[in-house]
């Protein structure tokens, strides 16, 4: 349950931050087209951001973390 | 652009580069925060839980925080580089993006202008000869103001050489020939 709750919160977060990503890249190309700065701008973007969502996506699906006892733990603390 | 097919481009400008740099510096900041955190906290010997669970969240937050601030630059960028003021021999186009899904499009004929001020306000503004430039013009919209742009005073000269010369060509062009 709590890793359902955990991974669609996640999921969510990281869905939006693409869908608004590819709005932005491609309200840039409409009212700009695809200049070499625009190219630029997409390839640096890609390379820096898409490292960080799949090290973030393979850390939630790698993770053996017992979420039984995640609720103890956090009444406890 | 399609809306200039019959015009002669004289001048393009964006807002100054220094000003989207300001703006990235402060992004910068925000990313490195996390680290400068966990430096702080080492630093004052705060015990952080090494916990493979406290680990796991800090890795999740960690890539949304990092992605969400990666996006604000972009959209930054993008409010930086659709934001185009352009002079043709016939025209002056602001061109500026308010918003993402808010697209502004001025086009004023360059005869109407009245009055063209050049605006540098500022210790950084002076030092990188950046500012504003106000055009008033007899048009709907009064006035026209290039944001933050290089050499302001370049810019003035050009708009003001330009009516100068479309003036010129419709005396010409009148019939009673003046």
């Amino acid at each position: 349950m709590i890793e359902t709750i955990i991974f669609t919160i996640f999921g969510i977060l990281c869905a939006i931050w693409f869908l608004l990503s590819a709005l932005t890249i491609f309200l840039m190309i409409k009212y700009n087209g695809l200049s070499v700065t625009v190219w630029i701008i997409i390839i640096l973007y890609g390379i820096i951001t898409l490292p960080i969502l799949i090290s973030g996506i393979s850390a939630t699906m790698q993770s053996d973390i017992d979420y039984q006892s995640l609720i103890p733990k956090i009444l406890i603390q | 652009m399609s809306l200039f097919i019959h015009d002669h481009t004289i001048l393009k400008v964006r807002r100054h580069p220094l000003t989207f740099f300001m703006q990235i510096i402060i992004f910068l900041i925000l990313l490195s925060l996390p680290s400068l955190l966990d430096l702080g906290l080492k630093i004052i010997d705060y015990p952080i839980p090494d916990d493979e669970i406290v680990q796991y969240f800090r890795k999740l937050i960690g890539t949304i925080y990092y992605l969400y601030i990666f996006l604000f630059i972009l959209y930054s960028f993008f409010d930086y580089f659709l934001d185009v003021w352009i002079v043709t021999d016939r025209y002056i186009i602001d061109i500026e993006q308010r918003a993402l899904f808010f697209r502004s499009i001025v086009k004023q004929e360059i005869i109407r202008i009245q009055d063209v001020t050049a605006e540098v306000r500022g210790i950084i503004p002076t030092l990188f000869n950046y500012g504003d430039v106000h055009i008033q013009t007899a048009g709907a919209l009064e006035r026209i103001v290039f944001h933050k742009v290089p050499n302001p005073n370049g810019v003035v000269s050009v708009v003001l050489k330009t009516l100068e010369e479309q003036q010129k060509k419709m005396g010409a062009a009148s019939p009673m020939g003046h």
